[in-house]
């Protein structure tokens, strides 16, 4: 059929998605060669908000690069900044305080349900569901309401510091925490109402896109992508940094790799960070929040590798530090762009209309993706 | 047939709690006639408090200058020989780079420099976004 269409006159044609397109969450750009509806090859061309990120880190101080890394993944800034303060701390072997370590987890947890949040609103909308979208920007206004009255901003948190955290949590901040995690259980079950479990979203989705267990790490994609392919694979269990050894919690898994299951590793995932969560709050105890540092921070000459299990995967800082108040090298491994190599390979051989299904799932920040 | 039937039931299914909604009060805040109410620690722009008498404060230690992610500060600096200290002539932060991080109001060694809870800076021209002492000053 293709080749009688080839003879007659029919040729590839070359569509052009993104910059400006309102499905590819920022500017991403896809050049598509498409064989009438089907796609043989697919291109992401990336750098469209690329900043220098990594070269202006090399003239900032250690503790501005903590504000800078709000600007990485700008949905989930707490994680990165639980990156950036990783390296240096372990750099200058400083021990950070328990009740300090409490509050980062909870934080970078409530910022993982903001971030799955934000996905979930976004894979509605994406699919066709635009209800969802209101639903889950509801939800994710309370935590944002609780991050402004601990940190003062909404989005570019700048809260951890070399050696603990900025401020400590006000009066009202636990009680707050408490009444949304008990507010946000039963919305998770209106949720897979209205999103997953409906026969149109699951006709989308269901074996779309799959990722097989060997391609998924061959591809080193890292978070709720690789997991959802039934590799058990969470920095959290597997490389445990801060306190997270002591909190009790599941992975969950997928088992198909495809869009569905993709999504809900993510939802089942909101549920455990709100387990994590509730177990840290119980955990909390009064005493320090900032270990003895010096005012200026100058790490011994030397080079660390530190990563965190980011919303999105694997969040990776390489520093190498030649003794002065500045990085001489500053690396990030952000997930996204890993993550984003793979869809020139998924993306062969589907439907144009699955583009959008399958780019939507593996959740990508541009912000991340370019720096 | 059974097609249609389930597809049917999971659109009323979702349409019920969808229309559960209607009953409750919106949460949507109709902005430029109400607000929400803003937490005491907000970052907003900046201010240079005066001490009990009136004076200012600020020595002009420029820490906050050095400290700053995206250099948006800058003074000069002099010093009153009757008083013995140094005093900031100018004083000048530009909000069109200022990134809102909040470093230098957690340098500050006199504590004079904080944060006011506005978020409605928007201006017409670039220029107007150059806070200079006089303003910063209250």
């Amino acid at each position: 059929m293709i080749e009688q269409l080839k003879n007659s006159g029919f040729e590839e044609m070359t569509l052009n998605m993104g910059p400006q397109h309102p499905s590819t969450h920022g500017v991403l750009h896809l050049l598509l060669k498409m064989d009438g509806e089907v796609i043989t090859e697919a291109r992401p061309d990336i750098g469209y908000l690329h900043r220098g990120m990594e070269k202006i880190a090399e003239k900032r101080t250690w503790g501005a690069n903590i504000a800078l890394s709000d600007r990485w993944d700008y949905i989930a800034s707490m994680s990165n900044n639980f990156a950036a303060v990783l390296g240096p701390e372990k750099l200058m072997s400083i021990t950070v305080p328990k009740r300090a370590e409490y509050i980062r987890v909870i934080m970078a947890e409530l910022n993982r349900i903001a971030s799955h949040l934000i996905f979930f609103g976004t894979y509605g909308i994406d699919i066709g569901a635009f209800t969802p979208f209101f639903y889950a920007f509801r939800e994710r206004e309370k935590i944002l309401d609780l991050y402004e009255s601990v940190c003062g901003a909404r989005l570019t948190y700048n809260y951890f510091r070399i050696g603990g955290v900025s401020a400590d949590l006000p009066e009202e901040f636990i009680p707050g925490v408490k009444a949304f995690i008990n507010y946000f259980r039963p919305k998770l079950k209106e949720y897979d109402t209205l999103l997953s479990t409906n026969p149109i979203f699951m006709d989308r989705t269901v074996g779309v896109g799959a990722i097989t267990k060997e391609e998924a790490i061959d591809w080193a994609l890292s978070g709720p992508n690789i997991r959802a392919s039934g590799v058990n694979f969470d920095l959290r269990k597997d490389d445990p940094y801060s306190v997270y050894s002591e909190f009790d919690f599941n992975i969950p898994t997928g088992k198909n790799g495809d869009c569905w299951d993709r999504y809900m590793v993510r939802m089942n995932e909101m549920k455990e960070s709100a387990r994590i969560v509730e177990q840290a709050l119980e955990k909390l105890e009064p005493g320090d929040i900032m270990a003895k540092v010096a005012k200026v921070i100058r790490p011994p000459a030397g080079e660390i590798y530190t990563h965190v299990e980011a919303p999105k995967g694997e969040l990776g800082v390489y520093c190498i530090s030649d003794g002065s108040t500045m990085p001489y090298r500053y690396k990030v491994r952000g997930p996204s762009f890993v993550n984003l190599a793979i869809l020139q390979k998924m993306l062969k051989g589907l439907r144009i209309a699955d583009v959008v299904a399958v780019l939507g799932s593996i959740d990508i920040v541009l912000g991340e993706v370019d720096r | 047939m059974i097609k249609i039937f389930t597809y049917t039931w999971a659109i009323l299914k979702g349409m019920a709690i969808t229309f559960k909604y209607f009953f409750i009060r919106p949460v949507t805040v109709q902005y430029p006639k109400e607000k929400i109410k803003i937490s005491p620690r907000w970052r907003g722009t900046l201010k240079q408090l005066r001490n009990e008498q009136g004076e200012e404060t600020c020595d002009g230690c420029r820490i906050c200058e050095k400290i700053c992610p995206v250099n948006c500060i800058s003074m000069e600096v002099y010093k009153d020989e009757k008083k013995n200290r140094r005093f900031t002539s100018s004083y000048t932060v530009n909000f069109g780079r200022c990134m809102f991080c909040g470093l230098c109001v957690e340098a500050c060694p006199k504590k004079c420099l904080v944060h006011t809870p506005d978020f409605e800076f928007c201006t017409y021209e670039r220029e107007s976004l150059i806070l200079t002492k006089d303003k910063i000053l209250r």
